[in-house]
């Protein structure tokens, strides 16, 4: 049964999903041909809040938040049903459950963090991040959805009620109120999230702490096998102070960076030739009499791994370890011999990690 | 030209708020409009004739069918006053063809590499569902404003279904096609057998599309010309000249090789031996292309001669280094608009690449 009448355009399909706060009816758009989830709130007050839900949702852009399209209005009562992509695939964890394949975990950790990322950067903090609200489109591209407790990233937001879902919840929440709310809590309930499907889909036994701190859970003893470099960064995002935790623009770069490894191609014009270099632990020595620059590849970046004499990158000297710009002319020989000097343009490129 | 049907200020359904006309296509006529229950702008499509919207209705519902964010979202779809309406998101831009007309006379390889990577997914999506687009061509892509182009959204789904009948009407009178805008926009674009019989047409013919497409961004020109003399050029599937530039920049192989084995593998006769769209996808997303953040600024010197180079002005006491290798185009002359990336050097910083506008 619908809570009240939906308009003809909208056909009740009978599939009704229950979330926290709300039901979801799964209708067919009979005007376009599509399905798509009406919400409604299962109490009349709380029927404001789905309209606070909207503003929340309004003006985000982001490929991995699910677009609305309706605003339904019930007739003889308060009641309103917001009309939203139908988002058909799998939850997260339920797909976790069956992932066997480590990589995939750092592909879907790395969408949710840039969906999380794009929120934030709309000035929005979700505060319900956990795996049943992220689940999987028609094309494999991950949507956060229900925005029901969202709220603005106001400096000076505080709230007295620690509404969201246990074990996700970030241990300010735990405080005495009022308590501060900031972006942060997202990538706390990001990292519990994380850790559900680097698990199997399982929510490890580390985490099942109230008050979430002293956590004895580190990514590197997950089934996911991650690099130390994105368990350094993982385990960050558990961490109890909510300033020490990186933004989820940090997370979202860290894991591109290990999605890139090994992918990234520099094209330098050597002596008249193309050379490429791509492969990890490889290396372009560049040397004209005795003023000479080696180049290394390590997978993640272009770093000098030696140089002596006169060689200037952009005109500026490096120093051993130090990263080559994404662009770049590397100049060999003494400045006063001027345009007679060996030129090298350099050029860095790398595949798309999008969806 | 038919006259606009809104002045702007009418109001749709109680919701949405027609604010200006934007745009017409074959089929349609496009304004923006307001989405007074979401405070958002939308792009509001409507068919130029009554015989056109049961077709309107099914290109609607075939848009509708794709979710991808390389895919104009389909967001309402309505009937008032004995019209039809397609609401879809609004991209600050413009679209494809309106960029290579005003804008950009070609693309650099970078560029190109980002765009048609976007498109492939889009494409792939649609083919996912199902939808044969049938009408691949510039102006059914939208593109961001921004210098890096950075949103690309293909639009207008199966609507070409009405340019195919067009098409077959052409075909028996010669005198129509040449009359028939629509035709005429889309034809540099059509596979082979699209042409020779639009009815057995596929899949395989928006791969063709695609990489015609391709070609026209990075030379600036369809691959087998404009109008119907490209009609028997098109129908030998000769493959076109490689853009000149590709020769002369060096510094951006292996990166134009890449893209030039795309063209051919796309412009292939037999639609059978064509790569699909999700192998496209594949070949994309190995292709290397930088997408460093891009500006635009004025070329305010340049230096002729060996080694040649030149600087761009950007903001105001701001001026970026450039080396002749790193301009894909001929010659660079101050006061050319150019888009670039901007790279850490001493004492300015360095451009690359570079790529003139129009």
């Amino acid at each position: 049964m619908l809570p009240f009448k939906f308009p003809e355009r909208y056909e009740f399909t009978g599939e009704r999903l229950e979330g926290g706060q709300g039901y979801v009816y799964i209708c067919k758009d009979k005007w376009l041909d599509r399905t798509v989830a009406v919400k409604v709130m299962k109490d009349i007050p709380d029927a404001a809040l789905l309209r606070q839900e909207l503003a929340m949702l309004r003006g985000i852009r982001s490929k991995h938040v699910a677009e609305v399209y309706d605003l339904l209005t019930a007739r003889r009562s308060a009641m309103v049903g917001l009309v939203q992509e139908y988002v058909p695939g799998a939850k997260i964890d339920e797909w976790a459950v069956h992932n066997d394949d480590p990589a995939q975990c750092l592909t879907v950790l790395h969408q949710i963090a840039c969906g999380i990322s794009d929120i934030h950067q709309h000035k929005k903090i979700h505060r319900d991040i956990k795996p049943s609200n992220i689940k999987f489109d028609a094309e494999k591209v991950v949507k956060i959805l229900d925005f029901g407790l969202a709220q603005a990233a106001d400096p000076k937001a505080e709230t007295v009620m620690a509404r969201g879902t246990r074990f996700y919840l970030a241990p300010e929440f735990y405080c005495p109120p009022p308590i501060r709310v900031t972006r942060a809590v997202d990538t706390f309930a990001f990292g519990v999230t994380a850790a559900v499907v680097c698990n199997k889909g399982v929510l490890p036994n580390e985490l099942r702490v109230v008050p979430p701190v002293n956590l004895r859970f580190s990514f590197s003893s997950t089934a996911a096998q991650l690099p130390s470099d994105v368990v350094a960064t993982l385990d960050a995002t558990l961490r109890e102070g909510a300033k020490s935790r990186p933004t989820m623009s940090e997370v979202k770069d860290s894991l591109e960076r290990r999605l890139l490894f090994g992918q990234h191609r520099a094209v330098a014009w050597w002596q008249g030739d193309k050379h490429v270099l791509s492969t990890r632990g490889k290396v372009l020595s560049l040397e004209v009499g005795s003023d000479r620059m080696v180049i290394e590849y390590d997978g993640l970046v272009f770093r000098v791994r030696a140089v002596s004499g006169n060689v200037y990158v952009n005109n500026r000297n490096l120093e051993i370890g130090a990263l080559l710009p994404g662009s770049c002319v590397i100049t060999i020989g003494e400045p006063a011999l001027g345009a007679g000097r060996t030129f090298v343009p350099l050029n860095m490129s790398h595949p798309g990690v999008e969806p | 030209m038919s006259s606009h049907f809104f002045s702007g200020g009418e109001v749709l359904l109680d919701r949405y708020r027609v604010d200006r006309y934007l745009d017409e296509g074959g089929m349609q006529q496009v304004y923006v409009a307001t989405d007074l229950t979401f405070e958002r702008d939308v792009v509001l499509k409507v068919p130029k004739n009554p015989s056109a919207e049961k077709r309107f209705a099914r290109s609607a519902r075939m848009s509708a069918r794709v979710t991808h964010a390389n895919v104009a979202k389909t967001l309402d779809y309505f009937e008032a006053d004995s019209r039809s309406y397609l609401v879809e998101e609004y991209i600050q831009g413009s679209d494809l063809k309106q960029l290579l007309d005003m804008r950009f006379a070609y693309f650099d390889p970078h560029l190109a590499g980002h765009v048609i990577h976007q498109l492939a997914k889009g494409l792939a999506a649609a083919h996912h569902a199902g939808v044969f687009h049938r009408d691949v061509k510039p102006s059914n892509v939208m593109v961001s404003g921004d210098a890096n182009l950075s949103m690309v959204k293909i639009t207008d789904f199966g609507i070409a279904k009405m340019t195919e009948e067009e098409l077959v009407g052409a075909m028996k009178d010669e005198s129509s096609i040449s009359g028939s805008q629509t035709v005429l926009g889309a034809l540099p674009y059509m596979a082979p057998e699209m042409v020779r019989d639009p009815k057995k047409a596929d899949l395989p013919a928006d791969v063709w599309a695609l990489g015609a497409m391709l070609y026209a961004l990075l030379s600036g020109a369809a691959p087998f010309g404009a109008g119907l003399a490209a009609i028997p050029a098109i129908l030998e599937a000769k493959p076109p000249p490689k853009p000149v530039l590709f020769d002369r920049k060096l510094q951006f192989s292996p990166l134009t090789d890449g893209l030039w084995s795309i063209v051919e593998a796309c412009l292939t006769k037999n639609p059978d031996k064509r790569p699909t769209a999700d192998e496209l996808v594949q070949v994309c997303a190995r292709l290397c292309y930088s997408d460093a953040p891009r500006l635009e600024g004025t070329i305010s010197r340049f230096r002729h001669g060996t080694g040649a180079w030149g600087f761009i002005g950007a903001d105001p006491g701001f001026e970026v280094f450039f080396h002749i290798d790193s301009y894909y185009g001929e010659k660079p002359k101050p006061g050319v608009r150019v888009n670039f990336a901007c790279f850490e050097g001493h004492p300015s910083h360095r451009a690359f690449p570079v790529l003139p506008l129009k």
